[in-house]
């Protein structure tokens, strides 16, 4: 009875030394994960349009989060222009907007600080309002104007950490596209630089379109506009332009919108044989002069007849080649 | 007998410290039931007042600009997309920024890796592109150069093969969602661009599509020569992530 007593002894204590030993183990890897140097930004909203008369004021709040270490951000404004066909932004960094800059008088930071570029201490999950004032001039010129709004983690180094490799920083931007207009109303001219689709098609398969517009105008604008399909036989099949900021002086490619999903402007149903007559028609902001353009693609069943055509020949020549077996024979 | 209450001592001892153990709360987003597309007017701010149907559109109700209202308020501010009903907001995090190499042996490459994570809720979607402030230096002015791959051909802007223990420099890698085409395989490196040199930023990631966290991997690469400097060789590398507009 003692040897039993002493074995279930024995048996206890191991179980709690194993027990003890993975709770240490656990606690140390715990404060070695919690020591990662993480880096995390956030900004809301993403994109903010104004339009404004001249020598008015408006105010826009932007919410920042550091969803990483403790670290000092900045705010910056800088101008932009389009880059590529996609929308992709390049920052005029030269240009940044400071107190010596052309837009110096057109923006000042309310909160958190007083000054762009002045740094400010976030705590590891903290968010921030930033409430920026714009006032275009009186004696501004009406067309669009373009900046990001960036803001900028330096994040902290832990005293004593000397590495051997780059050091990581990272910015984040809210694009402001900015309208001064004094009637609200501003004229606004879209063109179809592209309307594209393929003149021959296989049936079976289905249409896809290209489709770029051009804004030559001072004024940005979302594309109102749809592509209306016709066939020889069945029925029209309507897409639905994607309403995509087109900025002034660039070219867009647009694609289709679904619901609130972004696709390929591509036809639902598949071609069959016939003649496909593509209209374009796009407005811009829904209001203004249409533009259209209409394509025509020919469906043809080839691989189906080439299918056809090699069956065919495969069965000609299984038939003559027993004919001949059946002769020499 | 004894054992068995020093046990339920020490248990009982322990068991508090247990839940430092559990995950670290995580920062949640707060909730926004307001459309992603406000119209926001003087002394209505972005927060107040703003319908929580999912179906609502307010530039279907409002439709163009009323010219009394704007000449008499002077404004009209739009934010976010005007289609997309949930909220997104634009986020990058980068999974460490110090990035230590540790001792360099010569003619051993060494890597090390990141995970760079993008939410981009908006139209058009976004890009993340970086560059470096200069190239890895120590505070006497040493450096070590970016690396041109194997064949000499690899620049900011493409990518080579890289997988020589003879070939010298500083690179990286990109893989994962939405990383650039010429990174064909984990072999395939590029130098940063050098703002020192004017090289202007370079993509990381790009994609035309709204989505949540995307993630991709940046490798670092570095390979030293015997005749490289003995020293502690650093740079900055600057991310910069911004949607589309």
């Amino acid at each position: 009875m003692n040897k039993l007593l002493k074995f279930k002894n024995k048996k206890i204590k191991g179980r709690f030394f194993v027990f003890l030993i993975t709770l240490i183990s656990l606690f140390i890897i715990h404060n070695s994960v919690a020591e990662a140097q993480t880096l995390g930004l956030s900004i809301t909203p993403p994109i903010a349009e104004v339009m404004i008369i001249p020598g008015k004021i408006v105010t826009q709040t932007f919410t920042i989060t550091n969803d990483g270490n403790d670290g000092m951000a900045s705010i910056y404004i800088i101008p932009f222009k389009a880059q590529g066909e996609s929308g992709n932004v390049a920052l005029d960094e030269k240009n940044a907007v400071t107190a010596t800059s052309p837009y110096a008088s057109w923006f000042s930071i309310i909160s958190p600080v007083s000054v762009f570029g002045e740094k400010f201490y976030m705590a590891g999950g903290q968010r921030q309002e930033i409430t920026v004032k714009i006032t275009p001039p009186e004696s501004a010129t009406e067309k669009d104007y373009y900046f990001t709004l960036l803001y900028e983690l330096d994040n902290n180094i832990p005293g004593g950490t000397l590495s051997m490799g780059p050091t990581n920083q990272a910015r984040i931007g809210s694009n402001l596209i900015l309208s001064v207009s004094s009637d609200g109303n501003p004229p606004k001219t879209a063109e179809i630089v592209e309307f594209k689709a393929p003149k021959i098609i296989d049936s079976l398969e289905k249409l896809t379109f290209n489709t770029r517009i051009g804004n030559f105008g001072s004024y940005v604008f979302k594309p109102d506009g749809e592509i209306t399909i016709k066939p020889t036989f069945g029925s029209v099949e309507t897409l639905s332009l994607a309403p995509l900021n087109i900025i002034s002086d660039s070219v867009r490619n647009i694609p289709c919108l679904k619901g609130e999903e972004i696709i390929v402007c591509q036809s639902n149903r598949k071609v069959l044989v016939g003649v496909y007559k593509s209209t374009l028609e796009i407005t811009p902001n829904g209001s203004g002069e249409t533009q259209s353009k209409t394509v025509t693609t020919v469906a043809f069943p080839f691989s189906i007849i080439f299918g056809l055509l090699l069956i065919f020949i495969t069965y000609r020549i299984i038939k003559k080649s027993q004919k001949v077996g059946k002769e020499s024979s | 007998m004894a054992s068995s209450k020093i046990l339920v001592f020490l248990t009982a001892l322990l068991l508090p410290f247990s839940f430092y153990l559990s995950p670290p709360g995580i920062h949640a987003q707060a909730k926004i039931t307001s459309p992603n597309y406000i119209i926001q007017m003087p002394n209505l701010n972005s927060g107040a007042g703003i319908p929580s149907s999912a179906g609502y559109k307010l530039d279907t109700t409002i439709g163009q600009t009323a010219p009394g209202l704007y000449s008499s308020t002077g404004y009209l501010v739009r934010s976010g997309f005007q289609y997309i009903h949930s909220i997104i907001p634009f986020s990058f995090s980068m999974s460490n920024f110090l990035i230590n190499f540790g001792t360099l042996m010569p003619g051993t490459p060494v890597t090390r890796t990141s995970t760079l994570v993008v939410s981009a809720g908006g139209a058009g979607g976004y890009r993340v592109t970086a560059r470096e402030a200069g190239y890895l230096q120590t505070s006497t002015g040493k450096t070590i150069p970016d690396s041109t791959c194997d064949a000499g051909t690899c620049s900011e802007t493409a990518a080579g093969v890289w997988s020589l223990a003879t070939t010298y420099g500083f690179g990286y890698n990109m893989s994962g969602n939405d990383a650039p085409s010429d990174f064909i395989d984990g072999t395939y490196f590029r130098q940063f661009a050098n703002a020192a040199l004017s090289e202007g930023d370079q993509s990381v990631m790009s994609s035309v599509n709204v989505g949540r966290d995307r993630t991709a991997t940046i490798t670092y690469k570095v390979n030293v020569s015997a005749v490289q400097a003995a020293g502690s060789y650093q740079n900055r590398v600057l991310f910069t992530a911004i949607p589309s507009f």
